[in-house]
C-alpha cells in the first residue's frame, strides 16, 4: 500500500527544509550546486571583478554555445545514444552559413540553411546508428571527421564577413534589456527542453527507450522514432550553437570547435546523466555548464596560464565519471 | 551433525537502501557438509544477503565470520579469497569463451613465460567436469551449452578455486525435472566433500529433497531456522507469508462471451500452424515444456516476431509490424522476462505503471500530472503494490510487486485480451495467489486471458481450457480443467506420439 507521507504534494516548511537538505547532500545536482556556490564565493573574495554584472554576463555568454548543445545531448544520452559529431558541426555550419550570408545577404536564409544542416546530419547520424546498427559513439566519431573534412573541403581559409548585416553581429554580441542575447537563447532553450523532458510524453518516452528499449517496444513506443528525434534535436541545437559562435567570431573558420564535443558531453555526464541511458537531469546539465564556465573564467581572473582552460574539460569528465560510479555504488546498482 | 565446523556465520546483518530496510539484523550460519536452505517471499531480503556475502554490498551493521574469523568484504575478490562462490540465477559466464577459459577465468594455469598452459587448462577442466558428471569437450564455447550445463560450469569454477562455501540462488528456475535431479546429485557429492551449500529458493518441494536445515526470512527479518525434518510444508508457508494461504487458485466460472482473440494457422520461430481462440470471460492456457515454443507464441501473436498466419482481435486483424498495432486494438502482453522485457529499472513506479497509457493523460503531448498520479495511486491501491511512494524507483521493489506493477500497466488500458507468459515465474506464494485472483477478476469483467506457461500446477489451477504444445505444434486440447489430469498433460507435452485428443 501507498505510504502517503512519502507522496508528493507535501506542505510545511519543515518538510521543505528536509527535502532541500536531501537534495543538497544526496543528489548530483545538489553536490554540483554546492561546488559551484563554493567556487563563486571563493572567486568573489579573491577577485573584485568576479561578481559584477559584466563578468557574469561574459561567463554565461561564453558557455552558452556549449550549454545549448548540451541540452540536446542530455536528451540524446538519456535515450541511450550519443553524438560526438557536434564539434565539427561548429566549423561546418559556420563556413556554410557565412558564405550563404555573403552571397545572399539574407539573414533568415542563412540561419535556415544552418539549421537544415543540423537536421540532415542528425538524420544521417540516426540512420547509421539505428538502421545499420553501428554503436552511436563509433558512428558519430566517424561523422566527426567526415564533417570536419567537409568543412576543410568547402574552404581552405576562413570565410570573412563581407555582408555586414548588422542584426547578424547582434546574435552573439548584442543585448536585450541589458542581457546578452546568447544568454537569452541559452535560458530559453534550457527552459523549453526542461519542460519537454519532464512534462511531455516525448520526454517520458526518451527515458523509456534509454532505460530498456525492448520493454519500450513491447509497450508500443516507437523506439527508433524517439531516438531519431533525439539525434536530430542534438544536431539542430549544435547548429544553433554554431550560428551564435559564428556571430561572435565574425568569420567562418574551418578549424573551430575542436574539443567542443568533449565539453558538451562532459557537462552532460557531470550533470548526472547516465552513460547507460534511462536517467538524467536537465538541471544537472545546467549546473555542470555553469561549473565549466566558472572554472574557465576563474583561470583568467586569477591570472593562471590560460592554456589550462583546455585541460578543464578533461578534469570535468573525470569528476563526472567518479561521481557517477559513486552514485551507482551507493544506490546498489550493478 | 552438530559437531561439524561452522564455515560461515552471519550475525545481526542489517542493510538499508533509500526508502527500504532490506535487512533488519538477520542471522544465518552454514556448517561444513551441510545444505542450508534460505527461503522467503520476494522482498524478504534473500538477494541482499547473498550480495553482502558475495562482497557486492557492504552491510550497515552486523558481522560476517568465515571459519571463526571475522572478515570484512569490500569487493567480490575479498569474498572469493575466503573460498566463497555464488552461483547466481543469471549466470555470469563469458558466452564467447570456452568452458575451460570460463572455469579458470582470472586463474589460468601459466607456463614459465607467463603464457597460458593450454594443455594443463584443458586437462584440469575435463577432470573437474567429469567429477560433476559432465562429459563434454572443455574447448566448447559457453554459448553452445544448455542452462543446466552452464550451471555445472559455474560449479566447476567454484571447485577450481577450492570453494568451501557455495551459494546457489534459485538454481532450478530454468531447469527441467531430469536436470534438477542431476543437479541434486552434484550437490550431494559436494556435501560429501565437506562443502557447505547455501540453497536459496522458493520451491518448497526442493527444500525437502535436498536441504538439511532451513531458514525463513520475511520482510528483512529472520523468522525461523529449523531442521527440515522437523518442519511441515504448511509451517514453511505460514512463516514465509505470515498468514495461512488457503486458496492459491481462486478461479471461479465466469460467463463465456463472444470470441475475442482468434489465432489461425500461426507460424514463426519454431511454431508451426498453431491455432487457438480466446473468448470473453475465459482463461485459456497453453502448456509446454522449456523449448516447446510456448514463450514464442506470445511474441508471434503480439507482432513482435516475424510470422505467417492470421491474428484477429474482436474481428479486427492485428498486423505483424510492431506491438503498437496490437495494443491499439486492445491486446496486452506480459512476457516471461520481467527484467529484460518489462521493467524500466531507472524509472519510478509511476512511470513504469503508466508507460503504455501515458497518452491518455496527455493533451498535445503535455502530461497532466495530477491525473497521471491519481491513476497510478488507484492501481497501487487496487493491486496492493507495496511501495513507499509513487516516485520510488521500481528497482527497489520486490519481484512480486514489480510484477504487479507490470500488470497494472495493462489495467490502465482498455484491453480485450491480456496475454501472460509465465505469470508467476520467480514470484512467492503470497503474491502468486493475488495474481491469480487478478486474472479471475479480469475474466469476470469480460476480458479474455491467455496464459503461456511451463508450470503444470499453475495451468491446472487457473485455466478454463488447456492446450498442450510440443515442438511448436498443438498436440492436444482439454475442454475443461476438470477433464484434465497432470499425467495426461505431461505425457502429451513430452512423449513423441500421436495426438492425445
Amino acid at each position: 500500500m501507498l505510504d502517503s507521507s512519502a507522496d508528493t504534494g507535501d506542505t510545511g516548511i519543515g518538510k521543505f527544509l528536509n527535502k532541500a537538505t536531501h537534495w543538497l547532500l544526496h543528489t548530483q545536482e545538489g553536490v554540483l550546486f554546492f561546488i559551484v556556490a563554493a567556487i563563486w564565493l571563493f572567486l568573489t573574495i579573491q577577485s573584485p571583478v568576479f561578481f559584477t554584472g559584466r563578468n557574469i554576463g561574459v561567463l554565461l555568454s561564453q558557455v552558452s554555445m556549449t550549454a545549448i548543445t548540451a541540452v540536446g545531448m542530455t536528451i540524446l544520452l538519456i535515450s541511450g545514444e550519443i553524438d560526438a559529431s557536434v564539434g565539427s558541426m561548429q566549423a561546418f555550419v559556420g563556413v556554410i552559413v557565412m558564405s550563404v550570408l555573403n552571397s545572399s545577404s539574407n539573414l533568415a536564409l542563412g540561419i535556415l540553411v544552418g539549421l537544415a544542416i543540423g537536421v540532415v546530419v542528425g538524420l544521417i547520424n540516426s540512420l547509421i546508428s539505428l538502421r545499420l546498427g553501428i554503436n552511436s559513439l563509433i558512428a558519430t566519431l566517424a561523422m566527426l571527421s567526415i564533417v570536419r573534412g567537409a568543412a576543410f573541403g568547402f574552404t581552405e581559409a576562413s570565410i570573412q564577413n563581407t555582408h555586414k548585416i548588422p542584426t547578424f553581429t547582434e546574435i552573439g554580441n548584442g543585448f536585450f534589456l541589458g542581457v546578452p542575447w546568447p544568454i537569452i537563447f541559452f535560458f530559453a532553450v534550457f527552459l523549453i527542453f526542461y519542460f519537454v523532458l519532464s512534462r511531455t510524453t516525448f520526454g517520458r518516452f526518451v527515458h523509456a527507450v534509454g532505460a530498456n528499449p525492448e520493454a519500450a517496444t513491447l509497450a508500443g513506443i516507437p523506439v527508433r522514432l524517439v531516438k531519431m528525434t533525439g539525434f536530430v534535436l542534438t544536431s539542430v541545437l549544435a547548429s544553433f550553437s554554431a550560428i551564435i559562435l559564428l556571430s561572435r567570431l565574425n568569420s567562418g573558420q574551418n578549424g573551430i570547435g575542436a574539443g567542443f564535443e568533449l565539453e558538451a558531453i562532459g557537462a552532460v555526464l557531470l550533470g548526472g546523466t547516465s552513460l547507460s541511458g534511462g536517467e538524467g537531469s536537465m538541471v544537472g546539465t545546467f549546473l555542470a555548464v555553469l561549473l565549466l564556465g566558472t572554472l574557465k573564467n576563474g583561470i583568467v581572473l586569477l591570472d593562471i596560464n590560460s592554456s589550462w582552460q583546455v585541460a578543464v574539460t578533461g578534469l570535468i569528465i573525470i569528476i563526472a565519471v567518479l561521481l557517477d560510479a559513486r552514485r551507482r555504488r551507493r544506490l546498489g546498482q550493478d | 551433525m552438530s559437531e561439524q565446523t561452522t564455515l560461515l556465520r552471519l550475525s545481526g546483518i542489517a542493510k538499508e537502501f533509500p526508502g527500504t530496510k532490506a535487512l533488519k539484523g538477520v542471522d544465518f550460519s552454514l556448517n561444513a557438509g551441510e545444505v542450508h536452505a534460505l527461503i522467503g517471499e520476494n522482498g524478504a531480503g534473500k538477494s541482499t544477503l547473498i550480495k553482502i556475502i558475495a562482497g557486492l554490498y557492504q552491510q550497515d551493521a552486523g558481522t560476517i565470520e568465515v571459519e571463526g574469523k571475522t572478515v570484512d568484504f569490500h569487493s567480490p575478490a575479498d569474498s572469493l579469497e575466503h573460498r566463497i562462490k555464488v552461483v547466481y540465477q543469471e549466470l555470469d559466464l563469458v558466452p564467447d569463451l570456452s568452458i575451460a577459459e570460463n572455469v579458470f577465468l582470472g586463474n589460468l594455469p601459466k607456463k614459465a613465460l607467463r603464457t597460458v598452459d593450454w594443455q594443463a587448462l584443458y586437462a584440469r577442466t575435463s577432470e573437474l567436469l567429469l567429477d560433476l558428471g559432465l562429459d563434454i569437450d572443455p574447448e566448447v564455447p559457453i554459448s553452445a551449452l544448455t542452462v543446466a550445463q552452464q550451471q555445472l560450469v559455474e560449479i566447476a569454477r567454484a571447485l577450481s578455486r577450492q570453494a568451501q562455501i557455495i551459494i546457489m540462488d534459485e538454481p532450478t528456475s530454468a531447469l527441467s525435472q531430469t536436470e534438477i535431479e542431476s543437479l541434486f546429485a552434484v550437490i550431494r557429492r559436494l556435501q560429501g566433500r565437506g562443502v557447505g551449500v547455501m540453497y536459496v529458493s522458493h520451491k518448497l518441494d526442493e527444500i525437502y529433497a535436498i536441504a538439511d536445515r532451513v531458514t525463513v526470512f520475511r520482510d528483512g527479518e529472520h523468522i525461523a531456522t529449523e531442521a527440515v525434518a522437523d518442519t511441515t510444508h504448511s509451517d514453511l508457508v505460514t512463516w514465509m507469508v505470515g498468514r495461512e494461504v488457503k486458496d492459491l487458485y481462486p478461479r471461479s466460472p465466469a460467463v463465456r462471451g463472444d470470441v475475442l482473440l482468434e489465432v489461425d494457422g500461426l507460424s514463426g520461430g519454431n511454431i508451426e500452424n498453431f491455432s487457438l481462440t480466446v473468448h470473453a470471460g475465459e482463461i485459456v492456457a497453453v502448456f509446454g515444456l522449456m523449448g516447446s515454443g510456448v514463450h514464442n507464441l506470445g511474441r508471434l501473436i503480439f507482432g513482435n516476431m516475424p510470422r505467417a498466419g492470421g491474428v484477429r482481435l474482436g474481428g479486427e486483424t492485428i498486423h505483424a509490424k510492431a506491438p503498437m498495432d496490437a495494443i491499439r486494438k486492445g491486446l496486452g502482453f506480459l512476457t516471461e522476462n520481467r527484467k529484460s522485457d518489462g521493467l524500466l529499472m531507472p524509472l519510478s513506479v509511476k512511470d513504469n505503471i503508466t508507460l503504455v497509457s501515458v497518452n491518455n493523460y496527455a493533451n498535445l503531448m503535455v502530461i497532466n500530472g495530477p491525473e497521471e498520479r491519481r491513476a497510478t495511486t488507484d492501481i497501487i491501491n487496487k493491486l496492493s503494490i507495496k511501495t513507499p511512494g509513487i516516485a520510488q524507483k521500481i528497482r527497489y521493489l520486490s519481484g512480486g510487486n514489480q510484477q504487479k506493477s507490470l500488470i497494472g500497466r495493462w489495467l490502465l488500458e482498455d484491453l480485450k485480451v491480456l496475454m501472460f507468459s509465465e505469470p508467476t515465474r520467480g514470484i512467492d506464494v503470497g503474491s502468486k495467489a493475488e495474481i491469480y485472483r487478478l486474472m479471475d477478476d479480469m475474466a469476470h469483467q469480460g476480458m479474455g486471458i491467455l496464459v503461456l506457461s511451463t508450470e503444470l500446477p499453475e495451468v491446472m489451477g487457473i485455466a478454463d481450457r488447456i492446450i498442450v504444445m510440443r515442438q511448436g505444434k498443438s498436440v492436444g486440447g482439454w475442454v475443461s480443467r476438470q477433464d484434465a489430469n497432470e499425467q495426461d498433460l505431461m505425457t502429451a507435452a513430452t512423449v513423441q506420439m500421436e495426438k492425445v485428443v
